[in-house]
């Protein structure tokens, strides 16, 4: 198949695919696998948990199938383009409004209020009306009335939904979550998850979700492992 | 949001958080900057408008033949407001007595500059008058009308008219301190010159244009003026008529540069700190834009705006702060010394931008390059980002510096080279000391108390960060204790040179039998003692064999022909003079007395191309003296004690016709002055006062602003301080809190804080003692040419102030941070 049929069918049936993926660094013993010939396919609206313990990869696969990082070998196709030949910029311009992130530790910019750090990921995902973008997204999650609020003045349970709410303003048809309930207690992790997968349902946004708790796992339609650099379904 | 007001956003909150200290740091330089060029620019104006009273003119054009009326006719087309003089000698005389008077024919509008001061009466009181005498009266100097035996309402002859005294004179501008052919002071109409007679027959006559107008005009009037001078003819200004005025103008204005430069090298090291922990925070902001999608170019100009106005917020706030120095220091100047300041021209204000500009290009701009490319993925990873642009952040920073330096530095290169020597030596002298001293502690013995050992092993292994700490705090000090070593020497010297009491009368004429009696009369007069010079007139006729109208050719410069070709003043001393320094050559030792020696002025030898051991031979009284130059003296003419180009050792000129000159204080007593005329009539009193107010004044003005510029300084050391502070504030909350969960008391950290700073303090404070020492000998004896000594004391001070100052200040702003809960400390994001 050609790479312009390959692109065609990817549009059409994946959000993202990822084939061979392989990432290494350099140690002081030589070089080190990170990841060893992953391939991932993921459909629209679909969401997937990729479960290992500390350490296995998964923070670096993310990065990976996000654009943040690039592999050493294999390809990403996102939204059925490929990552491989874009510079940092055209990376940017394609995650910008399509792509949503929600990190473990919030990654909230300090000195915007909870309102600014939503309308800003409008804003750069040319949501059209960010004001009301962002408001409605507050409001989604509940925080309409902390929305003048510092990061600092917010609690880790809020901080976590305004980044939900950033993730999901541009209205993404990607989104990325990397460990989102890893800094938070049971009871404030269990209403970021189904804060999240509200959303998501409603939005039918495609979820990468990269987790140690097998059973948060269990609430995307598919899980795997990923332990020694290889993934497994 | 359109990116410019993205970027004010951005800017307004970092404003409540890390670009708070920048601000103030770029403000601080920005009014430090506009501050001392607006003062300086008062000053100079001030002081030169005073001169300019002194002399009645800004410019004068003076000449032994009649000026080309073209000069008044350009000076008219430029603006330049003129009038005319005639200046000679002649003999006045009354009844039976006569007395060499210098007369001055003037015209209106008389004079230019400042006024003409007159006293109807010897007691009545001064008043000030613009103008010039009716036709028919003259006004005379006391010592002219006593001489005469006359007073006010008298009559005195000129040539071949008859002239009533209409007054006395207290001061008049044209105020020379030229001590050769001086005779006492008339004033006449210009209306009655040519009925003297005597304009035509003077072989000395003195044409002279006075100018005064706004500073651009007369700089014009200098430039076109010249194809026009016919020969001989020359311009003069206040400087070249007193040099005593120049030099304390510029040794004053050149400190004030160093201690506004120094403040912003100080105020760039605060910045580079303030950039450094910026940056180190910003990347992980950039990287969440990236991750929403911003690209470098929104990156890049996001961070560009937030410096745009971060710059114009500081230019502006600098320039107002600035201005406000300024006329602070005109107010307190106005209340204290009751003296005016003239208003600086706004476009001084302009180096507030500028500096700013040239900091925030080059300490802040390039770092911020590293921004852009900043990888998100070290948001996932929680990576650092590596400085990129190390290379062109270092040429940056230096560019910007040496800007500075050349924009915001001194007239003369020696200050600026000892500066940049001083900030070199500095940074090698601090890292060598402090690297040695860190390795020598870095393994204190288990039996050092806890808190010392922990402190101490803190400097050793966070070696890097003590070294950036040392340079730090070595800076502000060494900054500190320069400023304060080279104040105490201005001051001293300024004290030593010109104390209240400085002489502000010169008498001269005083004959070999007058010598005694006259010091007598001003000993109980004045109750001290004067110093009685001796005052040969020679005229030059040879120099090394090669006679004056040949030896003439090889002179370039017009100041130095008429050096050659004017009357010569020869005298003796013993020892070398206050104020002079002997720069080539040596001084004689008492076996030289009477031998055919001369020390002369190093500025006169140059002017007239002669070296030492060269051969000077002069006509005195027709008869030939032939000295050898046997030194070269460098003097202080600021000291307004009487000095000699040319002096010969004891006993030399004792052959030779001479008489004898002394300078005292006088203050107010015109009446002691009076009196010593009336008993020797012959005498001629010169009165420097306003010359000497205007050098005074220019004194008390600068010790004002000598304060303020320390205290800008002692404020720049504080922001650097709290920089360096800031920008290691999270790993020190790190730290401590470590030690506190594995059970250390509270106590225990505060002590190990305290030896830390400390000990830090004591290294910088050695470190910055001994340049400070070094530079400040340095710059005092080369540079600002003051009395300078070497100051051990700065090494004490420095490790001192260091232990105390710094070791206060670092716990202080730290102190705090052992209160913050452990647990928080070590969770929390930040």
């Amino acid at each position: 198949m050609s790479q312009a049929a390959t692109q065609e069918t990817d549009r059409l049936t994946y959000a993202l695919a990822a084939d061979h993926l392989s990432k290494e660094v350099t140690s002081p013993d030589g070089p080190l696998a990170i990841l060893r010939d992953v391939d991932l396919h993921v459909e629209p609206g679909e969401a997937v948990a990729i479960i290992g313990p500390s350490g296995s990869g998964k923070t670096t696969l993310l990065a990976l199938l996000a654009g943040l990082d690039t592999p050493t070998r294999g390809a990403v196709r996102m939204f059925g383009r490929p990552l491989a030949g874009m510079d940092e910029d055209a990376r940017a311009e394609l995650r910008a409004g399509r792509v949503g992130f929600v990190f473990q530790d919030f990654n909230l910019l300090p000195r915007l209020t909870a309102e600014e750090n939503v309308r800003i990921a409008a804003e750069l995902g040319h949501a059209g009306d960010a004001d009301t973008a962002a408001r409605d997204a507050l409001e989604a999650v509940g925080l309409a009335t902390r929305a003048h609020h510092f990061p600092a003045t917010l609690s880790g349970g809020e901080q976590q939904r305004v980044a939900i709410a950033r993730a999901f303003a541009p209205r993404p048809q990607l989104l990325f979550a990397d460990e989102p309930t890893g800094n938070l207690d049971t009871v404030n992790g269990e209403r970021i998850i189904d804060l999240l997968f509200a959303l998501r349902a409603e939005r039918r946004t495609t979820l990468v979700l990269a987790t140690h708790d097998e059973r948060l796992a269990r609430r995307c339609s598919r899980q795997f492992v990923l332990e020694n650099g290889t993934l497994t379904a | 949001m359109n990116p410019a007001a993205r970027a004010w956003l951005w800017f307004r909150r970092g404003l409540r958080r890390e670009l708070r200290l920048a601000l103030a740091t770029l403000t601080l330089a920005a009014a430090v900057t506009s501050g001392i060029a607006l003062f300086s620019a008062q000053l100079e104006q001030t002081v030169t408008q005073a001169a300019d009273s002194a002399l009645g003119a800004d410019l004068v054009v003076r000449g032994h033949d009649p000026l080309p009326s073209k000069l008044a006719a350009l000076a008219h087309r430029l603006g330049l407001i003129t009038t005319s003089e005639t200046r000679f000698t002649t003999v006045s005389v009354a009844g039976e007595k006569m007395k060499l008077a210098s007369v001055r024919s003037v015209a209106a509008p008389y004079p230019l500059r400042g006024s003409v001061e007159l006293r109807g009466q010897p007691d009545a009181p001064a008043r000030s008058v613009t103008g010039v005498p009716p036709p028919g009266s003259v006004w005379a100097s006391p010592a002219l009308v006593a001489s005469l035996g006359q007073s006010v309402g008298g009559t005195l002859t000129l040539g071949g008219n008859r002239f009533r005294i209409a007054a006395l004179i207290v001061r008049a501008p044209g105020a020379s301190l030229d001590l050769t052919g001086i005779a006492p002071v008339l004033i006449m109409n210009r209306t009655d010159l040519a009925g003297t007679g005597l304009a035509g027959t003077q072989s000395r006559v003195r044409h002279e244009l006075l100018l005064a107008g706004p500073p651009q005009a007369l700089q014009r009037f200098r430039t076109q003026s010249a194809p026009l001078l016919p020969a001989g003819a020359s311009l003069r200004d206040i400087h070249d008529v007193s040099p005593g005025l120049r030099a304390p103008l510029t040794t004053t204005l050149d400190f004030l540069r160093l201690a506004a430069l120094t403040t912003l090298l100080i105020a760039a090291a605060a910045l580079v700190q303030c950039a450094r922990h910026y940056l180190s925070r910003q990347h992980r902001s950039v990287a969440i834009l990236k991750t929403l999608g911003a690209g470098r170019g929104s990156v890049r100009g996001l961070y560009t705006l937030e410096l745009l106005y971060l710059a114009l917020a500081a230019s502006l706030a600098g320039a107002a702060l600035g201005w406000g120095l300024a006329r602070g220091f005109a107010a307190l100047g106005a209340y204290w010394f009751h003296l005016d300041l003239t208003p600086a021209p706004p476009t001084a204000l302009l180096s507030a931008p500028i500096t700013v500009a040239l900091l925030a290009a080059g300490l802040w701009l390039v770092p911020m390059l590293d921004l852009p490319s900043t990888r998100p993925v070290q948001l996932l990873r929680g990576e650092g980002n590596g400085a990129r642009h190390a290379g062109l952040q270092v040429a940056a920073a230096l560019l910007a510096l040496l800007a500075l330096l050349f924009t915001r530095g001194t007239s003369r290169i020696g200050l600026t080279f000892w500066t940049l020597a001083a900030g070199a030596g500095l940074a090698a002298v601090v890292a060598g000391i402090g690297y040695g001293l860190i390795r020598v502690m870095g393994t204190p013995s288990a039996r050092v108390r806890p808190a010392w050992r922990y402190g101490l092993s803190s400097l050793a292994r966070n070696r890097a960060r003590s070294l950036g700490e040392l340079l730090a705090f070595g800076l502000v000090l060494s900054v500190i204790l320069l400023l304060t070593g080279v104040r105490h020497d201005l001051v001293t010297t300024w004290r030593a040179h010109l104390p209240p009491t400085a002489p502000d009368h010169f008498i001269v004429n005083i004959q070999p039998d007058q010598r005694t009696p006259v010091a007598d009369f001003l000993s109980r007069a004045t109750g001290k003692q004067p110093p009685v010079y001796a005052m040969v007139r020679a005229r030059l006729t040879r120099i090394d064999g090669v006679a004056v109208d040949q030896w003439e050719k090889r002179i370039q410069s017009h100041r130095g022909h008429e050096l050659l070709q004017r009357e010569q003043t020869l005298s003796m001393r013993a020892k070398v003079g206050p104020g002079n320094n002997v720069v080539a050559g040596r001084w004689w030792q008492p076996e030289d007395a009477g031998h055919n020696l001369v020390s002369a002025d190093g500025d006169w030898a140059d002017r007239l191309q002669v070296k030492l051991g060269d051969t000077l031979t002069f006509d005195v009284a027709g008869r030939a003296l032939t000295l050898r130059i046997a030194s070269l003296r460098d003097i202080k003419w600021q000291s307004f004690e009487p000095n000699f180009f040319l002096v010969t050792p004891p006993g030399t000129l004792d052959a030779y016709p001479k008489t004898w000159i002394t300078a005292v204080h006088a203050g107010d007593n015109e009446a002691a002055m009076l009196s010593l005329l009336q008993r020797f009539p012959n005498l001629t009193i010169i009165n420097v006062g306003t010359i000497l107010d205007a050098v005074q004044n220019l004194l008390r003005h600068a010790a004002l602003a000598l304060a303020a510029i320390f205290a800008l300084a002692l404020v720049a050391a504080l922001l650097v301080l709290l920089a360096a502070l800031q920008s290691i504030r999270d790993e020190r909350i790190r730290e401590l809190a470590l030690l506190r969960v594995l059970g250390a008391r509270r106590r225990l950290l505060v002590l190990t804080l305290a030896t830390e700073f400390s000990t830090l303090g004591a290294l910088a404070g050695l470190a910055a003692g001994v340049i400070a020492a070094v530079t400040g000998y340095a710059l005092g004896r080369w540079v600002l040419n003051l009395d300078a000594g070497f100051d051990a004391w700065l090494v004490l001070a420095g490790v001192l102030a260091g232990t105390f100052g710094i070791g206060l200040t670092g716990l202080v702003a730290t102190v705090g941070l052992t209160r913050i809960s452990p647990v928080l400390a070590l969770r929390r994001s930040l």
